[in-house]
């Protein structure tokens, strides 16, 4: 019974997208169904608690096991949900676009790896799954295909993520030829595999020095955005590094925590100056996920992935309402704009979208009452712990986490001034605008989701009721660290924020100037540290080498080739010579010679043939005499 | 039963024969009889795989094959030297019946493609039906003369099919091809040659790879492993392995001997690309399987780390100079030999699951680059041209061509859900596994995944994505998306690609007994 | 046959082949050769024949009446190739048959 409501949660999705597909406009709302249903049953099985497992051979005599115990079926149904809520946000986005069927489609196919990569326990299995959520991505990134720079960002997207599933599955494949099923390893992996699964996981989750890739990826639709590069598949690589964490080698750990944490002050430190919205919370996630990358670097297993979890719910939100901003720029404007100086002063046309985006903004921020501050605070206290266990210099973890609390408030600040604040920078925004009941859930839902009393009665707590629903220990830390973090990091926040409002309020210098400001400003923020030229320039010089490779072909190997071929035929005609006038030459001088002295001979005989006859017969008469008579 | 593999064998060939007696103007005759040859063709080994017995475990190779039939076929009585016996010796085990479905279907396939020819129609649907039966001969003959035989006389119709009814530069295709392959043969000639004087059956040398596999050789013989014979201070046994190795690596094709394949693949019509690829390339791979390593297991260990490197050389070599063409169709060709490189590595790694990892690549591989072929030639047959930058957008005006140019790029790529993966995957496996080689060949031929994804990426985005453009608005008129005959051939091949994907036992269920037997007779043989 | 009447025998024989050479040494026209060849060959025959009644096997006369059988079908075959070059070339002087083929 309970493995048949794995195979609904599973399939639900991708049959509702099927259903879009083949059955055009009726088939839509099916698809929204396929993933409501995904999301009770899951919501069901999650409550009942338990753990279900199951192996089956998908080779000869090699099972691949299937595991949905808590965490799986926590995140199974946070998918679930975002999803759902993505569905339903998508019917009034994409409302007016053609291809419709085939995005609902493309949704409900990434829902289904997505749950399934969570469900696998064995390794290949997950291999499987998540190359289909990078398929999806790919697929739904390069959705408007047609556009400038789409096919390039969506090729980018999955080639990024390509080279770390190279060193992924190697990482998979050196651990051990029987198991690979993660409840059951046992000790300690070595270094090469711990460190290519981690660089697998850095690639999905966009970690330095894949960053680069998910910047790229917003040339998607915005609710893809929200459910697959903000809540969902990016924090794939998380949930790996959190799966295995166990079994991975100190040493691996120790880059994965500093990996982590320069992640994430690399997003924040990009963030601040982005004048495009989408790109902001793009290098946001960056950044967050860093964190949790983070986190579990630092041994702080299950904050990370209480983060990953009301990460899900604020970055969605945040997204969704872009989405919605963007839709209304959209309708108001007739172009895609997601720029940020043709915004300003939406708070009176956006309302809700203004309060939900307001909301998930301080979750992100890191203000009490919020999820994103408890989340925020277990790993970074962990990382302060891990710090001083491992000596000095390890304190530059801790230490780049909390400023990046600090560039977290400030960019938070200046978005949310600069999009909400104020007055609208195009003036003529025609205003008939009404955010429609399927945009409005998904946000009402999503901020609400990233409220404190979820998690624990006590906004400042750090140990939350997801961790003994987890039936994880929380990691015991001492009373006066816990609380020397949290003042400090109530400090980055504050001055963030504060700061934020004074540079970026209505009035301020920057805001004034703000819509004439140029692109060429701060260049090496805006651009992300030209890592996206970086894998350009590494794939012109693959290309170049490949165009070498060619030129070899074609010179050398088939020059030899052809060399041989010419070789051949010389080396025949030098043969047909010798054949000719050596080997052939005796034979003609014996034939010259004999019809020379024929000629000669039949030169001094007679005419025709019957005085040839006669001469014969006097010639054998001679004979005969001869022998006859003497 | 009885007799089927003969039917199988020789139906397309007494057909072929029929045919000459059917006056060349009545042409629609011939793709008719043909398709009817075929067809028959294929739903015998369809009724072969039912009856096969997957189960059958076996203690000599005598024991392991099914269906089998022999009788003397020829007798050359030499005096005193001895006498040449040849049989006509058939039979299948569990890797060459996937073998032979693959070969039949393929070559459904590819008379389906060839619908369009008119020009000369009998010349070549004799030929094509000679074509099938030796390449089915290959399958499933169990005597050297026999496969050798069948092997040889591939070639001949594929050097009149390219030369007369394939591209601009046929002749020179059609030559190369010849030349290259016909070195290829000399080599195996000469292990042959060599087995035959080895190996005895009952007192008598002979030709049959059963006893050749089980290992009766005759004391002191060039081949004996008991008593080894150095040649030029090699061992016999293991230059003879280095020329199978060279012999069938040219068939296969492994760089560096691989340049006859893209320019064979580009001249050659579209439905010769399918069955050049989709079949001769696994005759190379199936030759080297059964001859190669069946024969000189011993061999194939110490060469193990030598074969992979070429593999590893072959699957990132290719990669890159498909990444390097502007031609689609070369492109394809060159991803062949990348491909054909998961196989090496497969076999080198000498393990049971790289085994069945390059047996699956081989047929997933039969199913997938026939297809891109075909993708390649609908822009081809709409345009005469197909080279990558005349056209942009695709998806736009060929929505259902694009949809299946997807999977099999996808399938190309090894994406999970599809049948390219499972290979790759095994393959993987059993490099990382195996005993033999390095990590760092299993580490670089994983590096392929991200190369062929390179070049299958970038022909989608250069090709179907962004905004629709023809080079030439002459051929506009002709951009009509996929006809009915283009999806019948693409269709049951996306089904077979996605159901091999998914369950992929379908395969392997059949191949895993023999493979695992293959494999403990590589252990038994080597201490 | 008495042992006198041989001379007669052998000079009758001698008178054929002498002849038969007179006609193959003097005639141009390939016919005329032809008979004077066929009258050697009788020539040569009655000799056969008048010495084989010195042997009880009688091998002298099988042996001529093989020669004319012989003689049959060479004549056969040599008029019809004299016929046949007649036709083709219209000529029956031997000396203008110079060329084998055509």
């Amino acid at each position: 019974m309970e493995m048949l409501m794995i195979i609904v949660v599973l399939f639900a999705p991708l049959v509702g997208g099927l259903a879009a597909y083949l059955l055009r406009h009726k088939g839509i709302l099916l698809s929204v169904a396929g993933v409501a249903i995904s999301f009770v049953v899951s919501l069901y099985l999650c409550i009942s608690g338990g753990t279900i497992e199951r192996s089956f051979h998908w080779l000869p005599n090699y099972p691949l096991n299937m595991l949905a115990d808590r965490v799986a079926l926590v995140l199974i149904t946070l998918v679930a949900l975002v999803s759902m809520l993505v569905h339903i946000f998508s019917l009034e986005y994409m409302k007016g676009d053609d291809g419709k069927n085939r995005y609902f489609l493309k949704l409900g196919f990434f829902t289904f790896s997505m749950i399934g990569l969570l469900l696998a326990d064995h390794l290949i299995l997950l291999f499987i799954f998540w190359e289909l959520v990078g398929l999806a991505s790919y697929l739904l990134i390069g959705f408007w295909y047609r556009k400038k720079g789409v096919p390039s960002a969506a090729r980018m997207a999955f080639m990024v993520n390509r080279i770390a599933d190279v060193a992924l599955l190697a990482g998979i494949l050196l651990l051990s030829n029987n198991i690979l099923n993660i409840s059951e390893f046992k000790s300690v992996w070595l270094f090469l595999p711990s460190i290519l699964i981690a660089i697998g996981a850095f690639g999905k989750s966009a970690q330095l020095p894949f960053s680069g890739w998910l910047t790229k990826a917003m040339v998607g639709p915005t609710p893809v955005s929200a459910l697959i590069h903000a809540a969902t598949m990016v924090a794939a690589g998380v949930y790996l590094l959190f799966r295995v964490s166990p079994f991975i080698h100190p040493s691996a750990l120790m880059v994965v925590a500093l990996v982590g944490t320069f992640t994430a002050l690399y997003g924040g430190v990009c963030a601040l100056m982005q004048h495009d919205l989408k790109k902001i919370l793009a290098y946001s996630t960056v950044s967050q996920l860093g964190y949790m990358v983070m986190g579990i670097g630092v041994g702080a297993q299950t904050a990370s992935l209480f983060h990953l979890f009301t990460h899900a719910f604020f970055k969605a939100g945040l997204f969704l309402g872009a989405g919605a901003i963007i839709h209304f720029m959209h309708q108001a404007t007739k172009e895609d704009t997601q720029d940020m100086r043709k915004m300003g002063g939406l708070r009176k046309q956006l309302p809700w979208t203004y309060l939900t985006f307001i909301m998930c903004a301080m979750a992100l921020a890191g203000i009490p009452l919020f999820s994103g501050f408890m989340s925020k605070e277990g790993i970074i206290i962990a990382g302060w712990i891990w710090a001083s266990n491992i000596g000095t210099w390890a304190y530059l973890v801790p230490d780049i986490a909390l400023i990046t609390v600090f560039l977290t408030a400030l960019y938070v600040g200046r978005m949310v001034m600069l999009v909400f604040w104020g007055e609208n920078r195009v003036k003529d925004l025609i205003s008939k605008f009404s955010e429609t009941f399927t945009l409005k859930i998904p946000l009402i839902v999503l901020s609400v989701g990233s409220l404190w009393f979820f998690y624990n009665w006590n906004p400042i707590a750090h140990v939350t009721w997801f961790d003994s629903f987890l039936g994880n220990e929380a990691i015991p830390s001492s009373d006066i660290v816990s609380l020397m973090v949290t003042f400090l990091s109530l400090l980055m926040t504050a001055t963030g924020l504060v700061l934020g409002f004074s540079f970026f309020k209505p009035n301020s210098a920057y805001s004034q100037s703000y819509v004439h400001m140029a692109d060429n400003r701060f260049p090496i923020l805006l651009n992300g540290f030209h890592l996206t030229s970086l894998y350009q320039l590494f794939g012109i010089g693959i290309e170049r080498l490949s165009v070498l490779t060619f030129q070899m072909d074609r010179k050398v190997v088939d020059g030899a080739v052809h060399l041989a071929g010419i070789g051949g035929v010389v080396i025949s005609k030098v043969f047909a010579l010798v054949d000719r006038f050596i080997i052939d030459g005796p034979i003609n001088l014996i034939g010259y010679i004999s019809g020379v002295t024929g000629k000669l001979l039949a030169s001094f005989s007679a005419r025709d043939i019957q005085t040839q006859f006669a001469w014969l017969l006097v010639g054998i008469i001679l004979i005969l005499s001869w022998i006859l008579f003497f | 039963m009885q007799n089927s593999l003969t039917y199988i064998f020789l139906l397309p060939l007494l057909v072929a024969f029929a045919m000459i007696f059917i006056p060349a103007d009545r042409w629609k005759v011939f793709r008719r009889l043909s398709l009817a040859a075929i067809g028959v063709q294929f739903i015998m080994s369809i009724l072969l795989a039912i009856n096969f017995d997957q189960s059958l475990k076996a203690d000599t190779w005598s024991g392991a094959f099914q269906f089998v039939e022999k009788a003397d076929w020829i007798t050359i009585s030499l005096g005193s030297i001895g006498s040449i016996s040849i049989d006509y010796f058939l039979g299948i085990d569990g890797i060459s019946l996937p073998l032979v479905m693959l070969s039949s279907f393929v070559l459904l396939i590819g008379v389906i493609s060839s619908w369009n020819i008119e020009e000369k129609a009998k010349g070549y649907f004799i030929l094509y039906l000679v074509l099938s039966s030796s390449i089915i001969g290959c399958f499933i003959a169990l005597d050297f003369f026999l496969f050798y035989l069948c092997f040889e006389f591939m070639l001949l119709p594929m050097f009149f099919l390219i030369g007369i009814w394939g591209g601009d530069r046929r002749s020179y295709a059609s030559i190369k091809f010849f030349l290259y392959t016909l070195l290829g043969s000399l080599f195996i000639l000469v292990v042959m040659i060599g087995l035959y004087l080895s190996v005895v059956d009952v007192g008598a040398n002979t030709f049959s790879l059963v006893q050749m596999l089980d290992g009766n050789y005759s004391s002191g013989s060039v081949l004996d492993p008991n008593s080894p014979q150095l040649i030029f201070g090699y061992s016999a046994r293991a230059i003879a392995f280095i020329f199978l190795i060279i012999g069938f690596g040219i068939k296969l094709p492994a760089v560096p001997v691989h340049t006859w394949l893209p320019d064979a693949h580009v001249e050659a019509p579209t439905a010769i690309s399918v069955v050049l690829a989709g079949l001769l390339l696994k005759v190379g791979a199936y030759g080297l399987l059964r001859i190669a390593y069946g024969i000189f297991p011993d061999a194939a260990v110490d060469y193990a780390l030598l074969v992979a490197i070429i593999g590893v050389v072959s699957i990132l070599y290719g990669g890159l100079n498909a990444l390097a063409q502007r031609d689609l169709k070369r492109m394809v060709a060159y991803s062949s030999v990348s491909h054909m490189g998961f196989v090496l590595v497969g076999l080198a790694s000498l393990t049971a699951i790289g085994f069945s990892g390059a047996l699956f690549h081989m047929i997933s591989h039969g199913l997938i680059s026939p297809a891109l072929f075909l993708i390649a030639g609908v822009v081809y047959d709409r345009t005469g041209n197909r080279m990558m930058e005349n056209f942009s957008g695709l998806a736009n005006k060929m929505p259902v061509y694009t949809f299946f140019m997807a999977i099999f790029f996808f399938a190309g790529l090894g994406l999970p859900g599809l049948s390219g993966f499972v290979g790759e995957l095994m393959v993987l496996m059993g490099a990382f596994g195996s005993s033999q080689l390095s990590m760092w060949i299993g580490i670089l031929a994983t590096l392929g995944i991200a190369v062929s994804a390179a070049y299958f990426l970038w022909t989608i985005q250069r090709m179907f994505y962004g905004k629709y453009f023809v080079r030439d608005s002459s051929w506009e008129v002709n951009m009509f998306d996929l006809t009915t005959r283009e999806k019948l051939m693409l269709i049951p091949l996306a089904i077979l690609v996605i159901l091999l994907g998914i369950y992929p036992r379908l395969v392997l269920d059949y191949s895993n007994e023999s493979i695992n037997f293959f494999i403990q007779q590589i252990s038994n043989s080597t201490p | 046959m008495s042992e006198e009447q041989l001379p007669y025998y052998l000079y009758f024989a001698a008178l054929l082949f002498s002849s038969g050479v007179f006609v193959v040494l003097t005639k141009r026209a390939s016919i005329f050769v032809l008979m004077g060849v066929e009258l050697m060959l009788n020539g040569a025959n009655i000799v056969l024949a008048v010495f084989s009644q010195y042997d009880p096997n009688l091998r002298g006369q099988v042996l001529a009446i093989f020669a004319i059988v012989l003689t049959v079908c060479e004549v056969s075959i040599a008029l019809a190739i004299l016929l046949n070059i007649y036709r083709k070339t219209k000529a029956s002087n031997l000396d203008e048959l110079t060329k084998v083929g055509n």
